[in-house]
């Protein structure tokens, strides 16, 4: 009875010990332009927090973060493309303007740009709504404006990144695969190119799941011709069925968060995402280092 | 390595012990030490002599209780493999949940509970639940509030062996520490709470004196 107890006690601590771990440290994306800690949503998308988290460093000196995501916003009234994760922010900046705050950083010799010493990387999220709800789509004209709005900021990205020699990487975002699919035909109508020193690419949003909220669309209505080739998924609404879907498409897989909790940290190390998108890059580089 | 080490004998070890309430020894005599008021009054009738007292009846099921077990999720709100650890009087039962996974990831989750059991086999369930998060030079700590409820599984072995499968809200309410400036729970945008509320299933099995 002994000898029976020890070898179940054995077994299943074995069984226990197979887990914790990454493999290979992924990038920590600046969530909103914001990601000085504490976490404060009232400055997300705001040129001061965007100042910031560009030159916020660690502890030793060395960059915080592998890049920055900004939103960009179609306001319905007046067709303006500005720098805001909704209407409720007051007096948004235009988008081409933060934009050439980023610009004029990347354009700043340094000697280090990255956290990891990758290229940078910038996520331009383009939001899916015009107004204060989420029923305020967008018409086919305003999803035109939104893309060549969108199309617009990397080139002043661009042009920033080559005068820095900071090798740049964008993905536009959205939860709307029809927005995608507008900036998809218009970087094919500018004949953009991507090359060894910038290149761009499209990325889809899933975040909480219906009936809780209703953003975030099947993966099926992302068809091919848009040319996705990335997802990042709130990271407490991963599930072992979506990411083999997203893996199975070649997906490259990010997660994003506003805040990180316990479930945060167990889905970084269970699905092992490319990027980070938080707003709190020093807690989370902290723990990628620990 | 030596975490592994450290780990194993550590699981090995509480295993063990929780395994040993099987030797738990009947009192002398081979009876069982709980009785319940109906059988105790049959017994007591059933050895009445016409001449003796009236039988005195067994005080009945004890006040208090002690058991131990394991706390079991699939969620990633916790490790998955806890251990647990009780006191129960009456209907009031406190409950320490320890998480020896912490070794392997330098991550830890531990609760303390209360839970009324309903003697209808449901148990609300009032919690604290304190979160270490493992940083480069120390730790982040999370409170969180928990809220749930527990229902029993099926008995076995007189009730020595026994359950509870619950649903469980954690509400984290201020993080601090790991060389970071502390957050709290706010309520003015759905960014300053979407992330802290949480629901999750559990399964606690465990084993203890009987009830």
């Amino acid at each position: 009875m002994r000898v029976e107890r020890s070898l179940i006690c054995l077994g299943l601590s074995f069984v226990l010990l197979n887990c914790g771990g990454m493999t290979e440290a992924p990038a920590i994306i600046c969530h909103n332009s914001n990601c000085v800690e504490p976490p404060d949503p009232e400055r997300d998308d705001s040129p001061e927090a965007l100042r910031e988290s560009l030159d916020a460093m660690g502890d030793g000196g060395e960059p915080l973060v592998d890049g920055m995501e900004l939103d960009l916003f179609l306001r319905g009234a007046d067709n303006q493309c500005v720098f805001a994760h909704d209407l409720d922010q007051e007096n948004p900046s235009l988008a081409v303007d933060a934009a050439k705050i980023v610009a004029d950083w990347l354009s700043a010799p340094r000697a280090k740009s990255t956290r990891s010493g990758g290229p940078y990387w910038v996520f331009l999220e383009l939001k899916g709504q015009v107004g204060k709800t989420k029923a305020e789509v967008h018409t086919a004209e305003q999803r035109d404006l939104h893309a060549a709005c969108a199309v617009g900021v990397l080139g002043v990205l661009a042009d920033g990144a080559r005068t820095g020699n900071v090798p740049l990487r964008v993905r536009f975002t959205s939860f709307s695969p029809d927005l995608l699919r507008a900036v998809s035909t218009q970087l094919k109508q500018s004949a953009w190119t991507n090359d060894n020193d910038v290149s761009a690419g499209l990325g889809a949003i899933a975040g909480v799941l219906p009936p809780l909220d209703w953003g975030t669309v099947s993966l099926d209505e992302y068809g091919a011709d848009i040319g996705v080739d990335m997802v990042t998924v709130h990271a407490q609404w991963l599930r072992d069925v979506t990411y083999q879907a997203y893996s199975s498409r070649g997906f490259s897989v990010g997660v994003w968060m506003f805040s990180a909790v316990p479930e945060t940290y167990d889905a970084i190390e269970t699905y092992q995402p490319k990027w980070i998108t938080t707003g709190e890059a020093k807690t989370m580089g902290r723990w990628l280092d620990r | 390595m030596k975490k592994s080490i450290a780990m194993l004998t550590f699981l090995s070890t509480m295993s063990w012990v929780l395994l040993s309430f099987a030797d738990e020894p009947l009192p002398v005599g081979g009876s069982p030490v709980v009785t319940s008021p109906v059988e105790a009054s049959k017994e007591a009738v059933s050895s009445a002599t016409p001449s003796a007292e009236p039988p005195k009846v067994s005080p009945g099921v004890s006040p208090w209780g002690f058991h131990g077990g394991v706390h079991l999720r699939t969620d990633l709100g916790t490790h998955p493999f806890r251990i647990d650890g009780g006191v129960r009087y009456k209907q009031l039962d406190f409950i320490l949940v320890l998480d020896p996974m912490y070794l392997v990831d330098g991550q830890s989750s531990t609760d303390v509970l209360a839970e009324w059991r309903g003697k209808n086999g449901l148990a609300p369930v009032l919690g604290w639940r304190f979160n270490t998060i493992g940083l480069l030079d120390g730790a982040q700590v999370q409170h969180n509030l928990l809220v749930g409820g527990a229902l029993d599984t099926p008995r076995f072995w007189e009730g020595r062996i026994r359950g509870q499968a619950g649903l469980e809200l954690a509400m984290m309410l201020v993080k601090h520490g790991g060389g970071g400036p502390s957050e709290t729970i706010g309520f003015s945008s759905g960014r300053r709470f979407v992330d802290f509320v949480n629901f999750a299933l559990f399964l606690r099995i465990e084993m203890g004196t009987r009830e």
